[in-house]
């Protein structure tokens, strides 16, 4: 499946999918990196000086005053927003050992047994691009295949032997599914990925709502409103988070939009929804406060005030939000089952000598690394989160780079902070350890980063320019870092870690997929097989 | 009460619903100066601002085929002939007109079966198209002697009556000033009439005994019955400022509403007795709308109109979405007047602020609410009104408002939008829920939106775009109150569009020299055109 960055990463507004079996962690797709000030290694790795500085950086403090602006003090020009990178990428999606994979080129679906290697292909609609994983009560392997060039979706299950598949019409520009997690209702609709690639007439206001327990019953066309961002689905209700409101739909025997919460033009776009589809966490860029709205009652909203301008919010599936107000270096914590009307379930806490403007938590809530996007502040604040006598002790970790985002691992033991590298088209990432005090481990990348994944015992960092497509496995918490070259432009990246193995989709006339072990190191490479002709490297 | 305020037609069977024609490219209206028009001209500004333009009516009609029941006729000028086309058989029978049928309208059922109407423009006489049995089509062709010129056509709602008439357009001296009766009939009886100069408008009450003509003198007038009793009952002059004036006329014949630009008052003159009732207002109104049965008008006055002096124009010509800073001094007023209240007692009518610059409004059917907006301005946004508690919401369209349009059954409406800044769509369409706060539905279009009809029970509508040589002319079916749209791309330039309630059936005819006409099964999305049915041979695909 595939977990934005950073907010919809970690929490279940943006969930596009239940996550699938016990197999898969978290895969994100990057935007590419732009230049930084740093260079790499030939392995890509980084040694550290003395002063903990890399080579070529003459010294510079890697925190406090390189390319800081904008603090509000001494005059200086306000920092932008921060960013969020939500560059969607079409994972190969993992159920169990299996791997769906689409190739738009082919038309095919291949489904690749990550045991053996062994290929299966099924011809689906034209251009068959983005792949989703559905639930499955009866152990099948299911997936969505949404197929671009005919505007329709492909249901597949696997049922040992051959692959089935249901055509579904859906609305034009579909390129994103939501599945209720006891995989009755799947929701289709389409999400502007590249800001302006849409004209502004078009709205992608059209969703299609399917029964998957029933073919024989049509998609159900709703009109939602404009720009849809997420669909979180829950038993008898879909909740749409749109551009400028939360739309409201029935699930039953008659689906209908029921309900709609307007929250201003643009409120959509920084709007966290729980995974139970009860409650919405909506920030108004600067506003010094944000609102948590009951999606049942659609009273009032309760509001929690910040020092300053509230920068990010983040919402975990275990209920844990923590906001950032950067200006005050203001970090406020709680759990949403325990705001009531008082502060008195809200921890505050400020972050000196760093700026902080965004935060990603981990999925169980235990800990979060806080940074920003907006200033060259070279280190991350690490924050635990557990309650006890640690709560909200923070620590800061040097990376030697700038920040586009940060992917934690699902145990909040790990992150991955990556960003653009020491040269133009380079990328760098650093490895930070959260449950131990220890220096990040810091690799620079001979391209931009398109990828990273991580589970408790590794990850995997996927990298590509027109020169050079590379992946970077990583064992934690060794915090060894190998490379490898890649032979095509990685499209994707997972790891299963059932089999204890990355693997990384490329772009190929006829499909190519490498797995590489993430502790053994062990690489074999998957071409071919949508000739029927696999070629094992 | 039907009305006819261009030339051309403007189509009063019930089954149409109604039709509005909307393009950049269209005049306002086709009224010379001296008549009356839809916005008003404003007064000098005062505060050295630049004037707002007024606000516009964009409402029109086409020389265009006509549907009646299950008909559509069509009217070839070059052939003399009219081709009658069942919409549910597709069956089509070409019926002979006089020289150069031209103008076509509908006639009701009622006083006879219905059929159609068409003035011939090279033989100064009308074609009465009756039909005498709908099932098998069989329809009678007889032709009455109207005056020259006639190019309009007013229509009483049981058809006992049609009056042809001569909306004036261009230069000389001309009043125009003839008007034909007619009683469709298989004995149609006949009288021609002298009116005011140059008429803009013929209003024939609800009950088909009077018909209002609106001129540029004022208001005549007719006592419709036996054509030895029809004639003039009397005439109003009324005044104009600029060569400009707006008369609304209730469906009974009884009451006249003439807004005047510049002027803070709503003259109220009743038709029967002569008494002018002049109604003091906070300022002038720009736009009035009346409910359909006439009890109830709605007017509004825009900031740069009021005379309280509480909501003066920031200067600012472009209220986008972000607008907000600019609205703060924007507030506009908009005003219900129950008319019967109103006679006895002028100053009882109801006001609402709108924070907002608004001009235009308009009532639904059921008058359950009022629409607010202006299309003087590039504003977004529609404001809702609820007329029984007076509370107010703005729906942001995203897009200039050019124009909405309510439902029959007044619960959603149909926005046609100019394309936003960064669009490079040609034009834009919205539909938006009334009856309940749902998001609006926005939809570009890659051709100017020029036709949209809403079905008789509001849950459909068909809106059409016109290409040029660089886009085809599009078809949209938008259903309520799902908001869903389909689209469906005309072969052909696009005439005008109806919606034939009883069968689900839209109709588009198109430009063709052979005559091409698109049917598109509503529920189902099916598309079949028709094309060559005036050559007796058609090609259906």
């Amino acid at each position: 499946m595939i977990l934005k960055r950073k907010r919809e990463q970690i929490s279940a507004r943006a969930r596009l999918l239940p996550l699938i079996l016990a197999g898969l962690v978290l895969s994100v797709g990057l935007a590419s990196g732009c230049s930084a000030s740093e260079s790499g290694g030939a392995d890509g790795s980084f040694v550290w000086d003395d002063l903990g500085n890399l080579p070529g950086t003459g010294g510079r403090s890697s925190g406090g005053d390189d390319g800081l602006t904008g603090d509000g003090q001494g005059g200086a020009p306000p920092l932008p927003e921060e960013q969020e990178d939500e560059s969607a990428f079409r994972a190969p999606v993992a159920t169990g050992s299996f791997l769906w994979s689409a190739n738009p080129e082919s038309g095919r679906v291949a489904l690749l047994d990550a045991r053996d290697a062994s290929v299966r292909l099924l011809s689906a609609g034209l251009r068959p691009t983005e792949v989703f994983g559905l639930p499955s009560p009866s152990g099948k392997p299911r997936a969505i295949v949404q197929n671009q060039g005919s505007s329709d979706a492909s249901i597949l299950t696997f049922d040992g032997e051959s692959i089935s598949e249901q055509r579904i019409v859906t609305p034009e520009f579909t390129n994103r599914w939501a599945v209720s997690d006891d995989g009755k209702w799947a929701v289709a609709f389409g999400v502007e990925e590249k800001k302006g690639s849409f004209d502004p007439t078009q709205g992608l206001q059209e969703i299609a709502v399917v029964d998957l327990e029933d073919f024989e019953r049509p998609p159900v066309r709703l009109t939602v409103g404009y720009r849809p961002r997420s669909v979180v689905l829950r038993e008898e209700r879909a909740v749409v988070v749109c551009e400028d409101g939360i739309a409201l739909v029935s699930l039953g025997d008659t689906v209908e939009l029921e309900d709609w919460l307007e929250l201003g033009p643009g409120a959509g776009l920084d709007t966290s929804v729980t995974a139970d589809g009860l409650r919405a966490l909506v920030r108004h860029p600067g506003e010094s406060s944000f609102e948590v709205f009951d999606l049942e009652s659609l009273g009032e909203p309760r509001r929690v005030v910040m020092g300053g301008s509230v920068t990010d919010v983040d919402l975990t599936d275990s209920g844990r939000v923590v906001a950032v107000a950067r200006d005050a270096g203001e970090v406020v914590t709680f759990l949403l089952d325990e705001l009531d009307e008082t502060d008195a379930a809200i921890a505050r806490t400020t972050i000196d000598d760093a700026v902080i403007g965004s935060a990603a938590v981990a999925k169980n809530g235990d800990r979060a690394v806080l940074y920003t996007t907006a200033a060259r502040d070279k280190q991350v604040t690490a924050i635990d989160l557990r309650p006890g006598a640690d709560f909200l002790k923070s620590r800061k970790v040097s990376i030697q780079h700038a920040i586009t985002g940060v992917v934690l691992s699902d145990d909040g033991a790990s992150a991955i902070v990556y960003g653009p590298g020491a040269e133009s088209g380079k990328g760098a990432f650093s490895v930070v350890t959260l449950d131990r005090e220890r220096f990040a481990r810091v690799v620079g990348t001979n391209a931009p980063i398109q990828a990273v994944s991580v589970a408790s015992f590794g990850f995997l960092v996927a990298a590509h320019s027109s020169a050079v497509s590379e992946a970077h496995v990583g064992r934690l918490p060794e915090l060894g870092v190998d490379r490898f070259v890649l032979g095509s432009r990685p499209l994707s990246i997972g790891i299963l870690e059932a089999e204890g193995v990355g693997y990384v989709a490329q772009a190929h006339p006829e499909g190519r997929i490498t797995f590489i072990g993430i502790r053994s190191g062990e690489v074999r490479s998957v071409s071919g097989y949508e000739l029927s002709a696999e070629v094992v490297e | 009460m039907i009305v006819l305020t261009n030339r051309g037609f403007f189509f009063a069977c019930a089954a149409l619903g109604l039709v509005i024609a909307c393009s950049a490219g269209r005049p306002v209206s086709d009224y010379e100066p001296g008549t009356s028009a839809g916005g008003s001209p404003l007064g000098s500004g005062g505060s050295g601002a630049v004037p707002v333009p007024p606000e516009q009516e964009l409402e029109g009609s086409f020389q265009a085929p006509v549907v009646s029941g299950r008909l559509v006729f069509s009217a070839n000028p070059s052939s003399n002939r009219v081709a009658q086309i069942d919409v549910e058989t597709l069956a089509v029978r070409v019926l002979d007109a006089g020289h150069a049928p031209t103008y076509l309208a509908p006639l009701p059922t009622g006083a006879t079966e219905g059929g159609a109407l068409v003035l011939n423009t090279r033989s100064r006489d009308a074609s009465l198209l009756l039909l005498s049995n709908e099932e098998a089509g069989e329809t009678r062709s007889l032709r009455v002697p109207v005056h020259e010129g006639a190019n309009s056509w007013a229509i009483g709602a049981s058809g006992r009556f049609a009056i042809a008439w001569t909306a004036s357009g261009g230069s000389g001296s001309d009043g125009h000033q003839d008007i034909t009766i007619i009683e469709p009939s298989e004995r149609p009886d006949v009288m021609q009439l002298g009116v005011g100069y140059r008429p803009t408008a013929i209003h024939i009450s609800e009950d088909e005994t009077r018909a209002v003509v609106v001129s540029n003198p004022g208001l005549t007038v007719i006592e419709l019955g036996e054509a030895a009793t029809s004639g003039v009952l009397r005439e109003y002059p009324l005044p104009m400022v600029d060569g400009a004036r707006d008369v609304s006329v209730t469906p009974d014949g009884r009451l006249a509403l003439v807004r005047l630009p510049g002027q803070g008052s709503l003259l109220i003159l009743d038709l029967e007795t002569g008494e002018e009732i002049a109604i003091p207002l906070p300022g002038e109104l720009s736009d009035l709308d009346l409910s359909r049965d006439g009890a109830l008008a709605v007017g509004v006055i825009r900031p740069d109109g009021r005379d309280d002096g509480e909501a003066s124009m920031g200067g600012a010509d472009n209220l986008g979405s972000a607008g907000a800073a600019s609205q703060d001094a924007q507030k506009s007023l908009v005003l219900t007047f129950p008319l019967e209240r109103i006679l006895s007692n002028p100053s009882q009518f109801d006001v609402v602020e709108v924070e907002d610059f608004v001009g235009s409004v308009s009532l639904t059917e059921d008058q359950r609410s009022i629409l607010a907006f202006t299309n003087a301005l590039a504003n977004p946004r529609v404001w809702i009104i609820d007329a029984e508690t007076r509370s107010q919401r703005a729906v942001d369209l995203r897009a200039p408002v050019k124009s909405v349009l309510p439902s029959p059954d007044g619960r959603h409406a149909v926005a046609v939008l100019s394309p936003p800044s960064g669009s490079t769509s040609r034009g834009a369409v919205a539909f938006l829920p009334i009856d309940r706060p749902l998001p609006p539905r926005i939809e570009g279009t890659s051709s100017l939106v020029f036709h949209v009809v809403f079905s008789p029970e509001g849950d459909r509508a068909l809106i059409t775009t016109r290409g040029d040589s660089s886009t085809k002319s599009v078809a949209l079916v938008a259903g309520f109150p799902t908001l869903s749209v389909q689209s469906f791309e005309l072969p052909s330039l696009a005439l005008a569009a109806f919606i034939v309630g009883p069968l689900e059936k839209g109709i588009v005819s198109q430009a063709h020299p052979e005559g091409r006409i698109t049917f598109i099964d509503l529920p189902r999305g099916e598309v079949v055109t028709l094309t060559g049915y005036e050559l007796g041979s058609r090609v259906i695909e």
